[in-house]
């Protein structure tokens, strides 16, 4: 019975205060309770810079167990990623991360590989475009036209020669576009609300890491 | 005959994936090669955000949310350099800060090459610039720093206490920024969330091409005042600071791929259009 008082009622009693402390805080201009969803902030800062260091004894414990298998070729990557944890983990945590030796080695490994990975989607996307992009149907169609239309605008050269793509362009981002996405954030704000209030009110307990109901 | 005109636009259906890839290095590096200084529009966005900061006055404060990582750096720096630039050219004291792990390492890359930029201003460290480094937390960080900064960050990136910098003695929350800017690879609705729809603070977000859409919405209901479209955002910037860098370097890039992409995206869709109508 306590056990389950613990483990299921007592956070759900923290949910509901903390959520109606919030939702008070937003909607009332009470200064106590400002002072309160500071202080919870500041708590939730606290939470999440403790959850990345969990997150990367999570990474260690799951590496090592990986090793530990030898299953197909996994394990070698993990000794990697092992390796360049400590690497960058003991330099920025021996020297401080604006020292000029974390500087070199996130210069020289992290920047380089983390810069080169994001172009190299373009190969990717160019080759999926140029495969996949088919006036199949009509909206098909529409879809390659204003795909185009968009690539054509985009092109700064293009967008200077001819003008009328850059109108083109802005009728189609500020009406068609706006009004489409509009409607989309409308349905996730309303989505976000219901889940909100699920919370609140105890009825979505999957965030205590159990399923709902139980 | 009919059969070779058929296999002609299957061909142009499947061109080699290795030609492919040569032209789109190509598009790339021929114009970094042989830079052609090509025409560059302005587009709304840019200039709301130009005339934007235009409005500052000295000691006005700025937020500046460092956020990019090495993958956007490209644009991102160009970007930044160029709002502050603008800032600096006000008279408004910049506070640097991050939401993102990344952050402090290329704030500093950043400041490498912004410096000159602050010391020909006159600019000081701690009294009409500071950077506070990297605070965990995402939305919930910056929900504190829109209420009381201090929540958020005790001392700056190098170790001295908040109330040991000049600047930030009259820095405490959402009424003493007078904007903030992020330049971010996210999501950046939350920043629109936290400091304009509860605060009404002028918010302008650099963000890359592919966020843009996304974020056009919020530009056109006024809840963005400026908003950066990636490298060609990066580069009108620089445009409108009469102060051409790294940005438009790349525009001529910009233009090759992008024109690329549009005949390959054509070529498949003649091929493939050709080709069903023989069929037929």
């Amino acid at each position: 019975m306590s056990i389950k008082i613990i483990r299921k009622t007592v956070p759900l009693v923290i949910t509901f205060l903390v959520g109606l402390l919030m939702i008070g805080q937003w909607f009332l201009n009470v200064p106590s309770l400002d002072e309160l969803a500071t202080f919870l902030q500041q708590w939730g800062i606290l939470i999440a810079a403790f959850a990345m260091g969990l997150g990367s004894v999570n990474i260690i414990i799951r590496s090592v167990h990986r090793i530990q298998k030898r299953e197909g070729t996994d394990w070698l990557y993990a000794i990697w990623l092992l390796i360049v944890f400590f690497l960058f983990a003991i330099t920025g945590i021996g020297f401080g991360p604006a020292s000029s030796q974390y500087k070199y080695i996130f210069n020289t490994i992290l920047q380089p590989l983390s810069a080169t990975m994001y172009p190299a989607t373009l190969f990717f996307l160019v080759s999926a475009i140029y495969r996949t992009f088919k006036i199949r149907t009509v909206e098909g169609g529409l879809f390659v036209i204003v795909s185009a239309i968009i690539l054509l605008a985009n092109a700064p050269i293009m967008s200077a020669s001819l003008p009328f793509l850059v109108t083109l362009k802005s009728w189609i981002m500020d009406v068609e576009l706006t009004a489409a996405y509009r409607a989309i954030l409308l349905g996730i704000g309303l989505g976000a609300i219901m889940l909100g209030f699920r919370i609140i009110f105890g009825l979505e307990t999957t965030h205590l890491g159990r399923e709902e109901g139980t | 005959m009919a059969g070779k005109q058929d296999s002609i636009w299957i061909k142009l259906q499947h061109i080699p994936r290795e030609i492919l890839y040569i032209l789109i290095i190509l598009s790339m590096i021929v114009p970094l090669l042989r830079p052609m200084g090509l025409p560059i529009t302005i587009s709304p966005q840019t200039e709301s955000l130009f005339d934007s900061l235009n409005t500052l006055e000295p000691g006005d404060v700025m937020l500046e949310f460092i956020d990019w990582s090495a993958g956007s750096m490209s644009f991102h720096e160009p970007g930044c350099i160029a709002v502050s630039f603008q800032a600096v050219k006000q008279g408004a004291k910049l506070v640097f800060l991050s939401s993102a792990t990344e952050g402090p390492l290329m704030y500093e890359l950043m400041l490498e090459k912004f410096q000159p930029v602050f010391d020909e201003a006159g600019y000081v460290y701690g009294e009409d610039y500071v950077y506070l480094g990297y605070v965990a937390g995402q939305e919930t960080a910056l929900a504190a720093i829109a209420s009381d900064i201090r929540t958020a960050f005790s001392i700056d990136y190098y170790g001295t206490p908040l109330d040991e910098i000049p600047l930030m003695q009259t820095v405490h929350n959402y009424a003493d920024y007078s904007m903030i800017i992020s330049y971010t690879m996210g999501s950046p609705e939350s920043f629109v969330r936290q400091f304009n729809t509860q605060y009404n603070v002028i918010t302008h977000i650099h963000c890359g091409e592919m966020m843009t859409p996304t974020i056009l919405p919020f530009w056109a209901s006024g809840q963005i005042t400026g908003l950066l479209n990636g490298g060609v955002g990066a580069a009108e910037m620089e445009v409108l600071n009469k102060r051409p860098g790294d940005a438009v370097k790349l525009t001529d890039v910009y233009s090759f791929s992008n024109i690329l992409v549009f005949i390959f995206l054509l070529i498949g869709n003649v091929g493939f259009i050709m080709q069903r109508r023989m069929g037929k």
